[in-house]
């Protein structure tokens, strides 16, 4: 996935580099040699050769069936996605509420929410269960 | 020179940089001594505070924080078998081996004699070689500075972790990220997209933050509450041969440490192991290491300490960190327009020369403060991180929106927070990333700068005689890089 992620950015770098050297170049006056053009362009294609060369390795790679995650890498992943979506709200509420009251609410939201980690690492499926549920809203809104 | 340090002195011991220098010491023991907490997620996190505070004040505090850390990092390692910092883990070697003996006591005292004289070394020469080496940069132009920037990028890329097609990538990333904004020599717009949001591109603050304190949250959060060692300390100092041994590694540590530290990419964290991995090799006993041998201790302390020291020479004298935390340094100082390079001794001498003399002072605060009251410093890790955690990321999102009071500085901080997560995860390393970020901008423009001088051709690169063996030095570096340090039997050494 990071290979496809890699090749993604060096072509948007170099749809870039393309759009400003029409642009910078049409007049025949600008007399930079690499200018910023030309430098955005190579450090996109350094990145596209070195994106499609991971996925190259990848692809070769010999391929080992996934090894059963650990209930507790599963419970840290859940966690992870909860914290994230708890700093997105965080994020849109300061300019809505203010300051003041959107951090009132954060910090000690925030405490409840790691203190009850312990009920991540008893009941997993559920909370993973509701984090896909918020998810979705999340999609709908 | 000596009149420099002497009044960097009479600075460095006013009441208000005392101040600051001993809450950069307590501030780096206790992170070092926090798993899950670096100098560099401390450092991005308190960057944004450091503006309301004298320049002098905050770099001595910063600075601090860094060499403070080395000290701590031990205290976990030695007593509850987990590193406080990356640089502390081949202290948990023959550290945590030594309390099963019942020999606490004098590991913890070897790692803070071993630091101190490290730190102190560091020190002094950091104090003769800075100001040499910023006369020299003095005849530095933008050929040079390209050759240095490409030379460091080089070497970061080339000893962080992980493969070398993923530092690559991730070094490419942020000079990839660099470029978003306005191009500083033409004023053309990249990689905006017509978002005028994105004009004013990427600040580092932010994404220091993001990529450090918040992935490092994220990452903590899963950890459980560690067990402290309720056995004995034992004796608080080693004596006889032990200590003899113990000061000799700690010697070697310094110099192997200092040496490597002066090369970007060298961190901490790779010349302690490359000091444990010396001291194995040129000990009469190699077999001892492992099982509880003074040497194991004091020689990756040492050399840990010393690497942070070292690190701040080509920071201050060419403005080229070697390290994430002096990015972070490096931020600040150019935050306070403080350009570090050859001009800052002579322009700015007082402020370095305090900085400088700060870090004699917060050696000698160091050690006071590790040795008494290790018993203290030990139960910080016992504090759970669902206390620690939701504070860091309060501070972490306030400090990246205060920066340019911008929603978007916090937007970044999260989403490379969440990136900085994901890296870690699938052992990515940041460290090029944050330092294409950096070193990127200057890259380009040097670049530039040589062509423009130049008519355009690049020779220019090759016909001056520092840039010439700067690119010769960067193309052994590769192939050093690409025969040895990736050969398989090198990697399953360290």
């Amino acid at each position: 996935m990071e290979s496809f992620l890699v090749i993604a950015v060096g072509i948007l770098g170099i749809t870039d580099a393309w759009r400003l050297s029409s642009v910078v170049r049409a007049g025949g006056t600008f007399h930079d040699v690499v200018g910023p053009d030309r430098y955005l362009g190579a450090i996109s294609v350094g990145l596209l050769f070195c994106g499609i060369w991971t996925l190259v390795k990848n692809l070769k790679s010999v391929r080992h069936p996934p090894l059963r995650k650990e209930e507790a890498e599963g419970n840290q992943v859940t966690l992870v996605v909860l914290v994230v979506f708890v700093l997105v709200l965080y994020t849109f509420a300061i300019p809505t509420l203010g300051y003041l009251l959107a951090t009132s609410f954060f910090i000690p939201g925030h405490l409840l929410h790691f203190r009850s980690s312990t009920l991540v690492k008893e009941h997993p499926r559920r909370v993973a269960d509701s984090s896909r549920v918020l998810y979705h809203f999340c999609v709908l809104c | 020179m000596d009149g420099g340090l002497l009044g960097g002195f009479l600075g460095a011991l006013s009441f208000t940089n005392l101040m600051y220098c001993f809450i950069g010491c307590v501030l780096g023991t206790f992170v070092g001594v926090l798993p899950g907490l670096g100098p560099a997620a401390t450092s991005a996190i308190l960057l944004p505070l450091t503006s309301y505070m004298p320049p002098a004040g905050a770099i001595i505090m910063l600075a601090g924080i860094y060499y403070g850390a080395m000290y701590g990092g031990s205290t976990t390692s030695i007593l509850v078998n987990v590193p406080g910092e990356a640089s502390s883990v081949p202290t948990c070697l023959d550290g945590f081996q030594m309390t099963k003996q019942g020999r606490a006591g004098e590991a913890l005292a070897i790692a803070a004699i071993g630091s101190f004289i490290a730190g102190t070394f560091g020190t002094i020469a950091l104090s003769f070689m800075a100001p040499a080496l910023a006369g020299i940069a003095l005849k530095f132009g933008p050929p040079e500075y390209f050759a240095l920037v490409l030379f460091s990028l080089t070497a970061l890329v080339g000893f962080s972790e992980g493969s070398l097609l993923k530092g690559l990538i991730a070094g490419g990333i942020g000079m990839f990220l660099a470029c978003v904004g306005l191009d500083p020599l033409s004023g053309k717009q990249r990689l905006t997209f017509g978002s005028v949001t994105f004009t004013g591109g990427m600040d580092v603050i932010p994404v220091l933050m993001g990529l450090f304190g918040v992935a490092e949250v994220l990452t903590s959060a899963g950890e459980g509450v560690l067990h402290l060692y309720k056995g004995t300390l034992g004796r608080m100092i080693p004596r006889g041969r032990e200590l003899v041994k113990g000061i000799y590694a700690s010697i070697q540590g310094t110099i192997s440490g200092f040496v490597l530290g002066l090369l970007p990419g060298m961190i901490p964290a790779v010349t302690a192991f490359l000091a444990y991995d010396i001291e194995r090799r040129i000990s009469k006993t190699p077999q001892k290491f492992g099982t509880g041998c003074i040497e194991g201790v004091a020689a990756p302390e040492a050399a840990n300490n010393s690497t942070s020291q070292a690190g701040f020479i080509p920071l201050m004298a060419l403005g080229i960190p070697t390290s994430p935390t002096l990015a972070v340094i490096l931020a600040a100082l150019m935050m306070y327009g403080l350009q570090p390079g050859p001009f800052l001794f002579a322009h700015h001498g007082d402020f370095a020369w305090a900085v400088i003399a700060s870090m004699y002072i917060g050696n000698v605060i160091l050690l006071i403060l590790n040795l008494p009251l290790v018993g203290l410093w030990a139960r910080l890790c016992l504090v759970p991180y669902r206390f620690i955690g939701p504070v860091v990321l309060g501070v972490c999102l306030v400090g990246a929106f205060s920066v340019r009071n911008r929603l978007f500085d916090v937007i970044a901080c999260v989403g490379f927070g969440v990136l900085g997560y994901m890296m870690k995860r699938r052992r990515w390393p940041t460290t090029p990333l944050i330092l294409g970020i950096i070193l990127g901008p200057m890259l380009e423009q040097s670049l530039r700068q040589s062509l423009e001088l130049s008519g355009g051709t690049p020779v220019i690169l090759l016909t001056r005689p520092i840039s010439v063996t700067l690119i010769i030095l960067t193309a052994v570096l590769l192939v050093f890089i690409r025969r040895v340090l990736y050969k398989p039997e090198f990697r399953e050494g360290t």
